[in-house]
């Protein structure tokens, strides 16, 4: 029992944080933050490579978005993440072209801080992170009102 | 310079050469004949009056001794008369011998002349013989060469064209259908694409987007190049293109993932809120052509900022560039070399 509850405690203070993505593209990089408390935050971050590119974008300017997820959903989301492929080295297949490179970071209580860079694709398909990236796919979805996406 | 005009080129030049020898042999052949017939006639002439001037002086020595002895007493007249036939004599036959030392001389000279005439010629005309059959060997040898060469490429130019392509850390398949038509001078590249929508993707909105998606594709990538001829000779000068998209059930160049909501689309997932510039954008991967933007994962990628549809899916065109598969097959059907202007 007493096991059990240091366990969600560590996972409370754990953040899970996603970057899809690349600032130089057009589409830019979305970063998506949640901690086991359920605090959610999203922003997208582009660096514009190019003025016509940044017009299209211009016209819909998208802010950082923040929020809450219930807290035993964001704790289930934390406690999944624990058991992702922490660590593997990016596959050597080929991406699909404008397949999205996915960044996962486990910042853990005590400093330790874990990375995980897989295709997105790959991770849909990861029996483990795919149902997580879909967890925070809808929450984003929601929050943002369809403007910012995974 | 395409293979056919250089066997071309190289048969013209065979001809060429061939001609110019045989008249360079001719002409050879015509001078040392008259060189030699003019050395002929020279000698023949020096011969006669060599014989005219020596028989000459044999006569006015045989009339001077007989004149010359008729005063004397006749005893020794005939002694004299005798001295003078037997010197006359003696001038005769030195007469007619160096004259026909002469003649001697005047034909078998000619005969050499004629002999190194005739050897000239044959050696003359030998080289040209060699020569010729040499270059024709070649230009054969290059005719095969190039029958074998525009058969490979061909090989590489079918109807159903697939071809592997890769950039940086991104690998995949272009596949499209290209017809050339001769007569018009135009090349039909058709794009079948299957589309496989997710269960919540509506039938409305798939066929909503699907012509949104169709119309943007033809548009973006239909005629803004032609096809010109850069090299070898063709009977096309400059070739239209037309791209048709077709979405099939079956038989598929390129299978489609369609999702719902929105997302980051690749050439194989797009979005039913995809916009028909990320259609375009991803029909430019199936034509062969690579992302053109920024990548952190790419570091050596060459970034255009000319507004190309590779670069930004959104704003941009189609450039040139982006038609080198299309000027590639067409180059590797016919033999020639299109680029795209």
């Amino acid at each position: 029992m007493a096991a059990s509850q240091d366990r969600d405690a560590a996972a409370a203070e754990t953040r899970l944080t996603i970057e899809v993505g690349d600032p130089l593209s057009d589409e830019g990089l979305t970063r998506v933050a949640l901690d086991g408390a359920g605090e959610f935050s999203a922003e997208l971050i582009r660096k514009g490579p190019s003025p016509r590119a940044d017009q299209y974008k211009a016209a819909e300017p998208i802010g950082p978005v923040r929020g809450r997820m219930p807290a035993p959903q964001a704790l289930d989301l934390i406690r999944r993440s624990q058991q992702f492929a922490w660590g593997r080295a990016f596959p050597s297949r080929p991406g699909i072209p404008d397949e999205a490179v996915v960044v996962w970071r486990l910042e853990q209580p005590g400093g330790e801080t874990r990375f995980w860079k897989a295709w997105l694709r790959d991770v849909e398909q990861d029996s483990v992170a795919g149902p997580v990236l879909d967890a925070l796919r809808r929450q984003l979805a929601e929050l943002s009102n369809d403007r910012l996406y995974l | 310079m395409a293979c056919r005009d250089t066997v071309g080129r190289a048969r013209r030049t065979c001809i060429q050469w061939e001609a110019t020898q045989r008249a360079r042999c001719a002409a050879w052949r015509t001078v040392w004949t008259q060189r030699c017939t003019a050395w002929a006639t020279e000698w023949e002439q020096r011969c006669t009056q060599w014989r005219t001037v020596t028989e000459r002086q044999c006569d006015r020595w045989e009339e001077e001794r007989t004149r010359e002895c008729a005063d004397w007493i006749i005893i020794f007249r005939w002694i004299c008369l005798a001295w003078t036939w037997v010197s006359t004599w003696v001038c005769r036959a030195w007469s007619w011998v160096t004259s026909t030392v002469c003649d001697v001389w005047t034909w078998v000279t000619t005969q050499v002349c004629r002999t190194w005439v005739w050897i000239g010629s044959l050696v003359c005309d030998l080289w040209v013989l060699v020569t010729t059959f040499v270059c024709r060997l070649w230009v054969f040898v290059l005719d095969t060469w190039c029958t074998l060469w525009c058969a490979v490429r061909r090989l590489f130019a079918p109807t159903e064209f697939s071809e592997g392509r890769s950039e940086c850390i991104y690998g995949w398949t272009s596949r499209y259908r290209a017809e050339f038509d001769l007569e018009r001078c135009h090349l039909q590249i058709t794009l079948r694409i299957r589309l496989n929508p997710d269960a919540d993707v509506s039938a409305t909105a798939l066929a909503t987007q699907q012509a949104v998606w169709e119309t943007a594709i033809e548009n973006a990538w239909s005629g803004q190049f032609a096809l010109v001829l850069t090299d070898g000779t063709c009977s096309c000068g400059r070739v239209t293109v037309a791209v048709d998209v077709q979405f099939v059930t079956s038989n598929e160049h390129h299978t489609v993932r369609v999702r719902s909501g929105s997302g980051r689309a690749d050439m194989t997932n797009w979005y039913v809120t995809s916009t028909g510039g990320t259609a375009a954008h991803e029909s430019g991967h199936m034509f062969g052509n690579a992302d053109e933007y920024a990548d952190s994962n790419c570091p050596g990628r060459t970034v255009t900022s000319d507004g190309s549809i590779m670069q930004s899916s959104q704003t941009g065109t189609v450039k040139a560039r982006h038609y080198d598969s299309f000027a590639r097959w067409l180059s590797n059907r016919t033999c020639c070399d299109y680029a795209a202007r």
